[in-house]
């Protein structure tokens, strides 16, 4: 247990005031509750909660918490409260009147709703407060009634009452009320006592008279009025929140990251346009044009009032191996290759377009070159948890004449152990521009599951003599980038990465690799 | 990538050996096919579409059984000489540019080989055959025809029994009616190709249906095959790979005029190239047995290779199957001795100090999609811009690219109403103006402010916090924008040039993103902004 006099100097003044009040009233009452002590207190309910709380983290207290059942005003009950119960505010029309009224008549004069009517009426034929002949007349006993302050009122003005706490009386008015619409509701309540512990009633029957410096100010530190006094202590450990700190957000974390890694091998960054031609993202990279990935449900195809230019010298050539191999030793695909389907500009399917761009740019002095790019590709898919028709690739090339695929796995594996996987494998694929094909598969070092994270190759023949002029070796690969950030942030529902939910992104861990 | 399921048992007894689904777990992705799951009875994979030949339990059997070493090397068909001619009239050439057959005899079908022949056919139509624009096969009863069979043009009007239909039609009705006529009636020209035999029996209308006359049944044992399309090697190709499909179910192949050619076919290969594109040192014993393994035979610098091979372009091609061969397990990762220097891109690098900074003034990054939709971009935003569209998108939703950021900040408030405010955001991202038959993409980045006290003042600061730390002085100039509130909103620009936007947004774009926080918006164009510096 704490020592008593730090403790009271850790007192706050909404605390030495609840405390207060308890030891005066301690004497009388082993329990106080804590609606008396915000009410006796003079002090707002939550201020009473908040310094109960803090009085019993320090053990000076015990707070019980029982839950009561309270009978309460309903809507019409409130009603009643200001203009009368229906049947009072019938019969009081019928003694305005001096003749017998019709039944109508005294609905509007009473100011009925029509639901209430037929209900009211009932309550008076019982109790025969009234008579019907020839329209309606009140009895003897309706005066009597209308007179005389009964239970139903009594009960309502005396609300809000604990259930437990009402006499036989009492409850047998509440099941009559309760049959009625909307006069009185039970609700379940909380409700607090308090019970000092014996270091409490130490506390409490210390003086408390210390006169601490509760808010350091800029008045107290120029007047030196802190000498002599002491600062109260604060309950280091109370939960307070946290501040909203921004961040980048989660995608560009990891790329900031990924980025870094590529630059450390030697790598240089590329970027490029989110729109192509067709030629770029397919006929450059010997996709051949009756492909099905060339078809409407997989490619998002831009307006074709939109053109972009075609490498004229190149354009030349990539027809000729298409068509029949050219000079790469290839057979080509041996169909008719059309400028015209070349031309459709698209929303690039994948970043490998800007590896094919890099090759047309560079020339043979420029070996050995290594390039990557981390840019957004577009699929025109149906969109589900695990399906995005936008999303990130990270993809690269190895331009050099010893190059070879065991340098491809060689990188892959330098760049996936620096995102945390120690295992990495290829598995056969297929891609039209790659020979050696390979999926790309790291092990979940928690599931120890493989998980596939891209595709990647050589590229072929016939992909880079047209674009370079000269065959050599090109590694190249192209990876998804949302399977690391959602495995990383522990989001299940790919969707959920583009959510921007503020409270998310805000409470979201750091990159911390 | 086509699915195919597999009756594992077939399977299993055409490989000719038993293999633990352990065994085929590990060693059918090695193979070069996407394994999904093997299940009691089944083997479900996805087959690339380079690898037509084996979308069937016979050929993917042959392929795993050579792969794992039962029976391995070139396998040799025998093609019986025979009588039997075919015709194709000079018309159809218009039409149908390559024809191909064969008769297969002596097969002793069942439920589950005939179900694997139709599947084969199914599959070689939608992939090979993209969707029979390519090609379309079909296999008719021997017994029901008569040689020479023709392959001519009928009109509209000309009328048979359609497989699988209650009635003989016109060709017409055929192609309104028929659910594979509706499917596939598009590609029949006003003379369709129909293929007659010598007593004028319609054996079907390529590549839309089948006769009923000369269906297939569980009695058949002799075949005739065809195939129609417009590339001599895909047609070629489609024959060979049901011929070896059959053969493995020990039906005997007989000639048809000229075809078929089940010749092995070669490629000349250099062993030295394929060894230093792996980074292997095979010689040549080690290369042949890789050869042996998949089905192909080392000879003289030349690689021979099955008839059915639809995979096979250039040297490369042989290079992935020594690879698959090998086993990409079995390659040991190496970095070369290749030296470069990294080098960041400069825009690149600004975008990221452009991005602390606006995290040192307590703004969160978000990030949204390039692709939106009219009404977000223009109507909502009470603006009139030109978009660039997609003729295709799935989602009416994502039909446009965005060719501003604002929009896009304006959503993401309004999906947060119920978090805690300010909400101060931004985001860098690329937007989309079509300039004539031109498509720019510049950088900019857009700043929200979105907060019960949020105004022009506390946006003019922000931006002003900007330029200062790029060491430029900005100007502010008042102008007109439908989105945002008349006097409160500027047109900023440095050294002369137009780069910025800072207003605060009007109540009625606020209404229709159902937002009801004041929002000060900055939009800066970041590829301009960064050739100034």
């Amino acid at each position: 247990m704490e020592k008593l006099d730090v403790v009271l100097e850790s007192l706050h003044p909404l605390e030495r005031r609840v405390l207060r009040y308890i030891k005066d009233n301690v004497t009388v009452k082993d329990n106080v509750t804590a609606d008396e002590i915000s009410f006796s207190a003079k002090m707002q309910k939550v201020e009473a909660m908040r310094a109960l709380q803090w009085l019993e983290s320090k053990k000076a207290l015990i707070l019980n918490q029982k839950l009561i059942e309270v009978v309460e005003l309903d809507k019409n009950g409130e009603f009643c409260i200001k203009k009368g119960f229906p049947e009072k505010r019938f019969l009081k029309a019928l003694i305005e009147s001096s003749k017998p009224l019709e039944f109508n008549k005294i609905a509007e004069h009473a100011n009925l709703e029509k639901d209430e009517i037929s209900s009211t009426l009932g309550i008076l034929k019982k109790n025969k407060l009234i008579k019907i002949e020839n329209g309606i007349t009140i009895t003897k006993q309706g005066e009597d009634y209308f007179t005389s302050n009964n239970t139903n009122e009594n009960f309502i003005n005396n609300l809000p009452k604990s259930l437990n706490e009402l006499t036989k009386e009492e409850q047998k008015t509440l099941s009559e009320l309760k049959s009625r619409k909307e006069i009185i509701k039970i609700n379940s309540k909380k409700e607090f006592t308090v019970t000092l512990t014996d270091f409490g009633k130490k506390l409490a029957n210390t003086k408390t008279d210390l006169n601490l410096i509760d808010t350091l100010t800029p008045q107290i530190i120029k007047s030196s009025s802190w000498k002599n006094k002491k600062f109260r202590r604060y309950d280091i450990s109370a939960p307070v929140g946290t501040s909203p700190a921004a961040r980048r957000h989660i995608t560009s974390q990891t790329i900031d990251y990924i980025r870094r890694i590529w630059l450390d091998m030697g790598f240089k960054e590329m970027t490029g346009p989110l729109t192509e031609s067709s030629f770029w993202n397919f006929d450059a990279l010997f996709t051949p044009q009756d492909h099905p990935a060339r078809e409407l449900q997989d490619t998002f195809f831009l307006d074709e009032s939109i053109k972009k230019q075609l490498p004229k010298e190149i354009v030349k050539r990539v027809k000729a191996v298409h068509e029949n191999g050219w000079t790469t030793g290839s057979i080509g695909w041996k169909i008719p290759w059309s400028e015209e389907e070349a031309k459709k500009p698209v929303l690039i399917t994948h970043d490998t377009y800007l590896s094919a761009q890099v090759l047309s740019k560079i020339s043979k002095k420029d070996l050995p070159v290594k390039t990557f790019q981390i840019m957004k590709v577009f699929r025109n898919e149906a969109v589900d948890w695990k399906h995005l028709f936008e999303f990130y690739q990270v993809g690269g090339i190895v331009v050099g004449k010893e190059a070879n695929f065991r340098n491809l796995l060689g990188y892959l594996k330098q760049f996936f152990g620096k995102m945390g996987f120690t295992d990495v494998r290829l598995r056969p694929a297929h891609f039209p521009y790659t020979e050696p094909s390979c999926e790309v598969e790291v092990l979940d070092p928690k599931k120890k599951q493989w998980v596939e994270l891209g595709g990647s190759g050589i590229f072929r023949p016939e992909v880079v003599k047209p674009l370079l002029g000269i065959d050599v070796p090109v590694l190249a690969w192209g990876l998804g980038l949302e399977r690391i950030v959602k495995d990383y942030y522990k989001i299940q529902d790919l969707r959920d990465i583009y959510k921007n939910d503020l409270k998310q992104l805000r409470e979201s861990k750091l990159w911390l690799k | 990538m086509p699915k195919i399921t597999l009756d594992k048992k077939d399977v299993l007894k055409l490989v000719g050996k038993n293999i633990s689904d352990k065994q085929l777990e590990a060693s059918i992705p090695l193979l070069g096919t996407d394994l999904e799951k093997v299940t009691k009875n089944e083997i479900e994979v996805e087959i690339f579409p380079n690898r037509p030949d084996l979308l069937s339990e016979e050929g993917f059997a042959r392929a795993l059984s050579s792969f794992l070493e039962i029976k391995k090397g070139l396998k040799s068909y025998k093609v019986n000489k025979s009588n039997y001619e075919l015709k194709v009239e000079p018309k159809v050439k218009k039409i149908v540019p390559f024809t191909a057959a064969a008769v297969i005899k002596g097969i002793k079908f069942t439920e589950i080989s005939l179900k694997s022949l139709m599947n084969l056919q199914e599959k070689l139509h939608t992939t090979h055959g993209r969707n029979r624009k390519r090609l379309a096969t079909g296999a008719y009863d021997l017994s029901k025809i008569n040689f020479p069979i023709m392959l001519t043009t009928k009109p509209r009007s000309f009328r048979f029994h359609a497989l699988e239909d209650s009635k003989e039609r016109s060709i017409d009705d055929i192609l309104k009616k028929h659910p594979k006529g509706k499917e596939f009636g598009h590609l029949v020209n006003k003379e369709a190709a129909i293929w007659i035999d010598s007593k004028g029996l319609v054996l079907s209308m390529p590549p839309v249906i089948n006769s009923e006359y000369t269906k297939i049944t569980k009695n058949t044992k002799d075949l005739f095959l065809e195939v129609t399309g417009n590339s001599k090697e895909a047609v070629e190709q489609a024959l060979n790979i049901q011929l070896a499909a059959l053969s493995d179910r020990g039906g005997k192949i007989y000639k048809v005029s000229s075809w078929p050619d089940l010749q092995p076919k070669k490629i000349k290969v250099n062993i030295n190239n394929i060894n230093k594109l792996l980074g292997l040192n095979l010689n040549k014993n080690e290369f042949s047995k890789l050869c042996k393994k998949m089905g192909m035979e080392y000879k003289n610098n030349f690689v021979l290779y099955p008839p059915y091979r639809t995979d096979i372009l250039h040297e490369v091609d042989i290079a992935e199957d020594i690879a698959i061969a090998y086993g990409y397990q079995n390659f040991t990762a190496e970095i070369p001795n290749m030296a470069t220097i990294g080098q960041e891109d400069s825009f690149e690098k600004f975008k990221e100090k452009i991005a602390n900074l606006s995290l040192g003034l307590g703004l969160q990054e978000v990030s949204s999609y390039n692709l939106s939709n009219e009404d977000d971009e223009t109507k909502k935003m009470n603006v009139k811009m030109n978009l660039v569209k997609i003729k295709n998108s799935l989602s009416k939703e994502y039909d446009v690219l965005r060719s501003w950021i604002t929009p896009s900040l304006i959503k993401i408030l309004a999906s947060n109403r119920h978090n805690e405010y300010p909400q101060n955001i931004f985001e860098i991202g690329k937007v989309f103006i079509k300039k004539g038959s031109e498509v720019k993409e510049p950088t900019r980045m857009a700043i929200a402010l979105c907060h019960s006290s949020s105004d022009y003042t506390e946006g003019k600061k922000v931006l002003g916090a900007i330029f200062s730390s790029l060491g430029l002085a900005e100007n502010y100039k008042a102008t007109i924008h439908n989105s945002f509130i008349t006097g409160r909103v500027a047109r900023v620009s440095a050294k002369g040039k137009e780069i910025a936007y800072l207003g605060e947004i009007h109540p009625q774009v606020l209404n229709n993103f159902e937002l009801d926080m004041p929002v000060t918006i900055i939009e800066l164009n970041l590829t301009e902004l960064h050739k100034l510096i």
